[in-house]
């Protein structure tokens, strides 16, 4: 049975009545049936306590999943930063859904990933195919280790997709939001229980652009030393700038453009975003930091490249997923950022390629897609999974 | 090289600045793929030697370790099996094994491929995993499409399996699985090392939980309930002699009593045995023989499949039978065998207590009258419930000994009446007397205060024993009147302390020190080499022959190289220096307070010198060798873990740049390596896109002018490099095994080759060079006989050509593998002759038909004397045992002409000419045909 999906989006002051408009035009899609699942995607600029209980006072006790977004894509729409609120509704068709949720999950990123994985699961019940949608607090840690937690519980057969949430690129304070609840410093799953394969897509469209590198001394959220030699230097050295070229205020512009790629055995990258050159030499990784011992190159990327992949994103999952009833998206901040004016595009791409298939995701602050291997956390990179 | 317009856009070809810039655009992005794929390949390395050199408790190293090999190797699912360590086949740790399946075994199946492996140490790979019935259920579960399994090896034998597979059908590459067999082998050092620590820990709690029980019921209960977590056994049975002589089960856990009667027969056998076997600790993982060797039914339906029987003794004789049992075909490691030797000490020592205790509880009337004393705390009563077993002993102000219990006799060896009287003082050792009249002082001080210490007492006339002394002041009681000593013999715990202390920092098989060991000690030598301005030097190394020897003779024999290889080691190292074996073949040597590389090479060329000398085992020299990396510290900038990768690092260079060499780590090996690697991806695509060619020399015979044999050489025409010289891929093609189908491609095309020539000159012989590896391969018989089949070339056509050190690494095989060719017909020579062993001995054994005379020999025959004199006694060698001389590298008329003076007819060089292609070789044929002909 397919699914029924409908979006709505409210760009009103008052987070219940905005809450409320989206949710009303959400259910309007699903031809007078409940909604199984609710998925938000929101500016953290409202009371999210108010901007819940307005969704839910639409919604009733449909479960809810979502987080704060510095960006919304919404059927091909684009909502830029402080604009509103972003809902999906779904019927369940031939899918159950299981929703957890954990607080304060900093100290052990492993273990708690496992309880999520664990409680979903259990609520979703047992299925021949699933997939699971991550949604983490930015500022947790690294999440990594998170995402490595959910696959101890779900190993190879269940993708794994999702973001992390995001604060409009302030990196103050994010959220994920589970019911009525506003999860600080932590995270939320989605198991989805489905009788298909459910399938995950990922992109980036950046291209090499540095020569290949290998990461000497790497700790915490910093790349200390790459090939030996002070990793900032290095950076540098790539982008063909004189040393001490990159300051405080204008290494942000020339990071964005300029990511790492960690360079995987099958020839393909993992992105890395470096956000700060530290006192001592060193770049503070977005994220996930490639240990030491690991290769790298410096990428390149414009808008008409990260663009390329859009469609390409959506066509993929709809392919694989023929019945799909909606396509959720993940997509990164950065990238937004790099699309400047042009930012509502990639959400008309997606659109555009999907067809007559909803399409509805956020702009994060960092992407969960795990394919191969262990490692499933991304930057600057699109990913999607069709429902 | 590109002409401009072979740069095409849709089609059509660009020209001019656009077309240079595009083609710049290509080849730059060409040297980028390879500069990546190269850096991909190098940082696996780097990174997992990286994180196994962190220090970190087991299940987090473990937990790393797999993450990255999932990460690096694009494996979905990678599982690590331990059941040396575990004693069974449920993952030790697993990444992409759902929860569910994590915990359930995989299969032990003798045909199976995880038990293959742990049995042939060989790495096992599957593309076909989705049909393949020998993969585990819990795999198929996950869909997986490729696998690969390969062993983890332990200090001499595989402990584990590593497998990593994918969920796609793309497949491990050879490298990938030559690199996860070198982590297999780091894994299990890890585990080897980690494994220890926590048996030793186990080995420190059971002794106190033990020893607690003072009564020979709770002792043998306490024994069979912890034995199955002290050696990751199922089951456990205690079997004692009673004081009538009759075996009773004591205590057992784990396994029905209904096999109480069959274990117990077993028992009694090995109490029968005569000694020292019946002293002797048994184990076996093969039940039905172990059970028909004593004579006895095997049990049937019974569970366990391997076992370990170790004595529990009671002054030399054997008073019990300790089982540990699994169910599963795990035996027991080496390791393992000596933690239940100890165990069971520490359970005899606690019977033993357990019987003084109950023996002690009939001297009533000492008991009573220090009871009364005692009492007066809680302190005080446990020192008295100590005591019942221990001398105790009432003495005045001066420490004369007023009163002794009836134990003296056995503990001192001295009756009691015969020490009252007597001083306390004149038993003590005199290196304990200081500190015992301190104790006594004190306790002299403070009236029913208690007091501790230790000191060696003299038992009988001459041998001390360690006691714990216990004194409390009871002078003022009246019923006492003296201080009160107790006297606890605590020898067997002061032993089994030191046993401990060797077991957690020395390699129990070289003595030498262990891993942790010497980790410490290279801190604490670069703290004081910092402080002083000085460098610290670590030497690394492994064996390279060690498989050999290990594989074909057993482990036996492996551990006595092994032995051999330590005591050579100290043979070389300073006195101060510190010198380890850090598991398997790995041995290290840390060279303390130097300057600079210079102090640490002439240890280097000591050891190096050291290893190449043959070792003796049974009546045969094996030449074992070993390869060595080197690292100095820079003051105050290096620490121990990054000094020893670095060493690590340098051994594996070594290693690759051939056996027996040494390297110097720096900066440039990361990049050597990257150059390595790129070497061996691009030699495995070109064997399979044929881009070899053969190149023929013709041999020449002085005395015909003919040319009467052509050696083969083969040539690798790069697409981009162009043709590379042998010596650049020759010793790559040999680490890799790729010189296996290199040399079989070699030898057919060559017989292919000279069989076309001999049609028109039927007395042209053909040599080909075989290198070590080759040689000794398996197929290399096969290889040879199908080469000469299918070209219809008679074997005496073909020389096979083997270098001398090829040969000797295992005379035995190598005699075996030389006759074997001998009887094909062919005919064989031995290259570089004069560089090597040149021995005498090598040369009757092998039954070779020439020599050749080393280029280096040659090229200064005419000059040289002592050149000179070394061709001479080849061709006089060759001469005394009937073979061929050839000159190689023959450059010059004066050489040429030498070698004839000397008796040496046959020769090859550039003067006669160089290597030809084959068309070129057979104009130069025809040519020389037609002279003869006119």
């Amino acid at each position: 049975m397919k699914i029924l999906a409908g979006t709505g989006a409210s760009k009103a002051i008052d987070g219940r009545e905005a809450g409320r408009e989206a949710a009303m035009a959400a259910l309007a899609a699903l031809s007078g049936q409940s909604p199984a699942l609710v998925v938000i995607f929101t500016t953290p600029r409202y009371d999210l306590a108010e901007l819940l209980a307005g969704i839910r006072s639409v919604t009733g006790d449909a479960p809810v999943i979502g987080a704060t977004s510095s960006g919304e894509m919404i059927q091909g729409e684009y909502m830029g930063f402080g604009a509103g609120v972003g809902v999906l509704a779904l019927t369940g068709g031939s899918h159950r859904f299981g929703i957890a949720s954990v607080a304060n999950v900093r100290d052990d990123l492993d273990k708690a990933a496992q309880e999520l994985a664990r409680a979903s699961k259990a609520q979703a019940g047992p299925s021949p195919h699933s997939a699971i949608m991550l949604l983490a607090d930015c500022l947790c840690g690294d999440l990594q280790r998170l995402v490595q937690g959910v696959y101890r519980i779900t190993g190879p057969k269940t993708p794994i997709v999702g973001g992390a949430a995001s604060d409009e690129q302030k990196f103050v304070q994010t959220f994920v939001l589970h019911n009525d609840k506003i999860v600080e410093s932590g995270a939320a799953a989605l198991w989805i229980a489905s009788e298909k394969p459910l399938p995950v897509v990922t992109r980036h469209g950046w291209k090499p652009y540095g020569a290949p590198m290998l990461v000497t001394r790497a700790e915490g959220v910093e790349i200390m030393e790459i090939g030996g030699r002070p990793a900032a230097a290095v950076y540098e050295e790539q982008l063909d700038m004189e040393p001490g070229t990159l300051t405080p205020g204008n290494f942000w512009g020339a990071a964005l453009r300029h990511p790492f790629g960690l360079l995987q055995p099958d020839g393909s990258t993992i992105i890395r975003v470096p956000r700060e050159k530290t006192e001592q030499g060193g770049l503070r990784i977005q994220g996930c930091v490639p240990p030491s011992g690991s290769a790298v190159q410096v990428m390149a990327g414009n808008a008409d490249m990260l663009l390329e992949i859009a469609g390409e994103v959506a066509s993929t999952a709809i392919a694989a997923h023929p019945e799909a009833g909606a396509i959720i998206a993940f997509s990164c901040a950065a990238r937004a950022t790099i699309f400047g004016p042009r930012a509502s595009e990639e959400a008309g791409l997606l659109q555009a390629a999907a067809g007559g298939v909803p399409t509805f995701g956020t702009y994060c602050c960092g992407e969960f897609a795990r394919t191969h291997g262990v490692l499933g956390t991304h930057n600057a990179t699109l990913t999607a999974i069709a429902l | 090289m590109s002409a401009p317009s072979d740069v095409k856009e849709n089609g059509r070809p660009v020209q001019g600045v656009e077309g240079d810039v595009e083609r710049l655009r290509i080849a730059r992005d060409a040297a980028i793929q390879a500069a990546q794929a190269a850096m991909r390949d190098t940082t696996r390395l780097t990174r997992l030697l990286t994180i196994l050199s962190e220090p970190a408790p087991l299940p987090i190293l473990l937990d790393r370790v797999l993450s990255a090999l999932s990460e690096l190797f694009l494996a979905d699912v990678v599982v690590l099996l331990d059941p040396d360590g575990t004693g069974s086949y449920v993952p030790l740790a697993a990444i992409g094994l759902p929860e569910d399946l994590i915990e359930e075994p995989m299969s032990d199946a003798e045909d199976g491929y995880a038990v293959s492996v742990m049995r042939t140490r060989l790495p096992v790979l599957t593309s076909a995993a989705d049909s393949d019935p020998k993969i585990d259920s819990q795999l198929s579960e996950l869909g997986i499409e490729t696998a690969v399994w390969v062993p983890v090896l332990g200090a001499n034998a595989a402990r584990g399996v590593l497998i990593l597979a994918r969920c796609n059908p793309a497949p491990f590459a050879n490298s990938d699985v030559d690199l996860l067999t070198a982590m297999g082998g780091r894994i299990g050092m890890a585990l080897d090392q980690a494994q220890r620590g926590a048996q030793l820990e186990r080995l420190a709690r059971s002794g106190r939980s033990i020893g607690m029980h003072l009564d020979e019921e709770a002792v043998c209960f306490e024994a069979a309930r912890i034995l199955p977590e002290m050696l990751n056994a199922d089951a456990t049975a205690l079997f004692m002699l009673d004081e009538g002589g009759v075996l009773r089960r004591a205590a057992h856990s784990g396994l029905s009593p209904e096999w109480s009667e069959t274990w117990r027969s077993l028992a009694k056998c090995l109490l029968a045995l005569p000694a020292p076997a019946c002293i002797r600790t048994f184990a076996t993982s093969n039940l039905p023989t172990a059970f028909e060797g004593f004579g006895l039914e095997p049990p049937q339906a019974c569970p366990v499949r391997s076992l370990v029987a170790v004595p529990i003794q009671r002054e030399m004789l054997t008073q019990g039978i300790l089982f540990a049992m699994r169910f599963s075909s795990t035996s027991f490691t080496p390791d393992a065998l000596q933690v239940a030797e100890l165990y069971a000490a520490q359970v005899s020592a606690a019977l033993e207590n357990a019987r003084l205790y109950r023996a002690a509880r009939e001297e009533l009337s000492v008991r009573v009258r220090a009871e009364q004393a005692l009492r007066a705390s809680d302190e005080r009563c446990r020192a008295l419930i100590r005591s019942v077993s221990d001398v105790i002993t009432i003495l005045n102000v001066d420490g004369l000994i007023l009163y002794s219990s009836p134990a003296a006799m056995k503990a001192w060896g001295s009756a009691a009446e015969a020490i009252e009287g007597k001083s306390l003082f004149d038993r003590v050792h005199k290196e304990d007397a200081q500190a015992v009249r301190e104790l006594f002082s004190l306790a002299l001080s403070k009236p029913r205060a208690v007091f501790n210490g230790e000191a060696r007492l003299l038992q009988g006339d001459a041998s001390w024993r360690n006691f714990e002394v216990i004194l409390v002041n009871l002078l003022e009681e009246p019923a006492v009147g003296g201080i009160v000593a107790t006297h606890h013999d605590v020898t067997e715990r002061k032993t089994f302390e030191r046993k401990l202390t060797k077991l957690a920092f020395r390699d129990p098989l070289t003595g030498l020190a262990n891993r942790a060991f010497f980790r410490d000690r290279l801190r604490q030598a670069l703290i004081r080499s910092d402080s002083e301005g000085m460098s610290v030097g670590v030497v690394f190394f492994d064996l390279d022959n060690f498989k050999i020897v290990n594989d074909s003779l057993g482990h036996a024999w492996g551990d006595k190289v092994l032995c051999t290889v330590a005591d050579r080691l100290r043979a070389c190292m300073r006195k101060d220096d510190t010198a380890a074996r850090l598991g398997g073949d790995e041995f290290t040597l840390l060279v303390e307070r130097v300057e600079g590389l210079a102090q640490v090479m002439p240890i280097v060329h000591r050891l190096n010198a050291a290893l190449h000398d043959p070792i003796h085992l049974g009546d045969r020299d094996f030449f074992i060798g070993g390869s060595i990396g080197i690292a100095i510290s820079a003051p105050n900038e290096d620490n121990a873990d990054e000094l020893l990768r670095r060493a690590d690092i340098a051994m594996y260079h070594a290693k690759s740049s051939g056996k027996g060499c040494y390297a110097v780590f720096d900066e440039l090996l990361n990049a050597a390596a990257i150059e390595r690697l790129e070497m061996e991806n691009d030699l495995r695509r070109a064997i399979e896109a044929g881009e070899f060619i053969i190149h023929y020399q013709p041999v020449v015979s002085m005395e015909s002018g003919r040319i009467v044999e052509v050696e083969a050489l083969v040539r690798w025409v790069h697409p981009r490099k162009g043709l590379v010289p042998p010596p650049e891929f020759i010793p790559v093609a040999e680490e890799t095994r790729l010189i296996i189908p290199l040399g079989r491609w070699v030898l057919r095309e060559a017989c292919r080759q000279i069989a076309s020539w001999r049609d028109r000159d039927g007395d042209l012989r053909l040599s080909v060079n075989l290198s070590t590896r080759q040689f000794r391969s398996e197929e290399l018989l096969a290889d040879v006989a199908g080469a000469l089949r299918d070209n219809i070339l008679e074997p005496s056509a073909l020389r096979l050509e083997m270098t001398e050190s090829g040969l000797i690494g295992d005379p035995a095989m190598a005699g075996d593998k030389l006759k074997a060719l001998k009887q094909l017909g062919v005919r064989l020579a031995i290259d570089d002759f004069g560089v090597g062993y040149s021995s005498l001995s090598h040369l009757k054994h092998f039954q070779v038909d020439a020599l050749k005379i080393d280029r280096s020999f040659v090229q200064g025959v005419d000059k040289d004397e002592h050149n000179k004199a070394i061709a001479r006694s080849i061709v006089a060698l060759a001469s005394t045992f009937g073979l061929h001389v050839i000159g190689e590298g023959v450059e010059t008329r004066e050489q040429a002409e030498q070698l004839r003076t000397l008796g040496c007819d046959l020769m090859q060089g550039y003067l006669f000419s160089p290597p030809l292609p084959s068309a070129d070789m057979e104009s130069l044929l025809e040519k020389k045909l037609g002279e003869r002909r006119t």
